[in-house]
């Protein structure tokens, strides 16, 4: 007769306060306290995590990447290069011309100098349209500094500063509003944050609005391209037309930033 | 132990994987440990949200709807199984 085989039952091992639920709950009491009490030392020890994938997201790319046509990979570099120069040369003369005109004129306006800070985490990592840059204390940045990004963008505003990180509150946040103008006659428009890095505005159909036309915002010192309209969407009877806007800016591979006092 | 796995996973998640893919496997992880979807909500939203940006803190309030459907969806199946 077969007997009955009962297994041997450790109640310190199998104490059932310990259960994997229980833990994830502890865990999210703990994380609610420290990011409450202490949210500049919780950034700061979450900030090599985000080191780590951008490291990873890097490392994906370029082994992705050498799986690529060569002949592809080639004329491309190709392409951009020239592009690169070509690019370079138009900077050179805009440069040119403006320095003539403020010799003739007589006056310029003096560049803001910002500090650059590198950009932990971005979109889609952060379901909201913001950054976490790393700062340090010395760098005296205070809520509300513009944030540009390489080529002297306007992308954003400070929102929250830390001991040794701050939150950039990008201007394409949903239902933000930012004040711009359209187009050479630079007709005035209201830009409004869907998120995601993109825009919408509303303008009159008698502004004359085109697809191309590029949209300014105010930055330190002086005005700046922020994006172009790519669509048009007009309804026979409305008054108003709705420009969907594309940035310059891909806010998805931003690896520095800049911040400069507003 | 593959819904453990899940778990551990949506916890570190944020840090590395668009939200969206986060929010998809605390979602399936939450079929079996509902405070998963909770709780990565809560993380969320204590890494990436700032005052300002929206009037509420969604990903937490996303987590606390998705984790009370998950409750409510595991007694339901387990009434169903158990009276059937």
């Amino acid at each position: 007769m077969k007997k009955p085989f009962f297994h041997k039952r450790n109640t310190l091992i199998r104490f059932r306060i310990f259960s994997f639920g229980t833990s994830i709950l502890a865990l999210g009491f703990l994380l609610i306290i420290f990011r409450v009490t202490m949210p500049g030392l919780f950034l700061e020890a979450a900030a090599p995590l985000f080191n780590i994938g951008t490291s990873l997201t890097t490392d994906v790319f370029n082994v992705t990447n050498s799986f690529a046509n060569t002949r592809a990979l080639t004329n491309e570099k190709t392409q951009l290069l020239t592009r690169n120069n070509i690019l370079l040369r138009e900077n050179e003369t805009l440069m040119a011309r403006v320095q003539d005109l403020t010799a003739l004129i007589g006056t310029s306006t003096p560049r803001v100098h910002g500090i650059v800070a590198n950009v932990l985490a971005r979109p889609p990592q952060s379901p909201y349209d913001t950054l976490l840059i790393n700062s340090s204390a010395s760098s005296h940045i205070i809520p509300g500094d513009y944030v540009l990004a390489q080529g002297g963008t306007p992308i954003g505003t400070i929102g929250a500063v830390y001991a040794h990180t701050a939150y950039v509150i990008l201007f394409s946040t949903h239902n933000a509003t930012t004040t711009a103008w359209v187009g050479t006659k630079r007709t005035p428009i209201t830009l409004i944050g869907t998120g995601a890095g993109m825009f919408t505005a509303r303008v009159v159909r008698q502004a004359g609005v085109s697809i191309g036309d590029r949209i300014l915002v105010p930055g330190p010192g002086s005005v700046h391209t922020i994006g172009t309209v790519v669509r048009l969407d007009t309804e026979p009877v409305a008054t108003m037309i709705t420009l969907r806007i594309r940035p310059l800016v891909n806010i998805f591979s931003l690896t520095t930033v800049e911040v400069v006092p507003h | 132990m593959i819904f453990r796995f899940l778990s551990i996973f949506a916890l570190f998640s944020p840090f590395f994987f668009p939200w969206l893919y986060t929010a998809v496997v605390a979602i399936i992880a939450s079929a079996r440990y509902p405070l998963v979807a909770f709780i990565v909500g809560i993380e969320i939203d204590a890494l990436y949200y700032v005052h300002g940006v929206t009037s509420l803190p969604y990903a937490s309030v996303w987590g606390i709807i998705v984790m009370i459907l998950a409750i409510l969806i595991r007694r339901f199946t387990r009434v169903y199984l158990i009276t059937s």
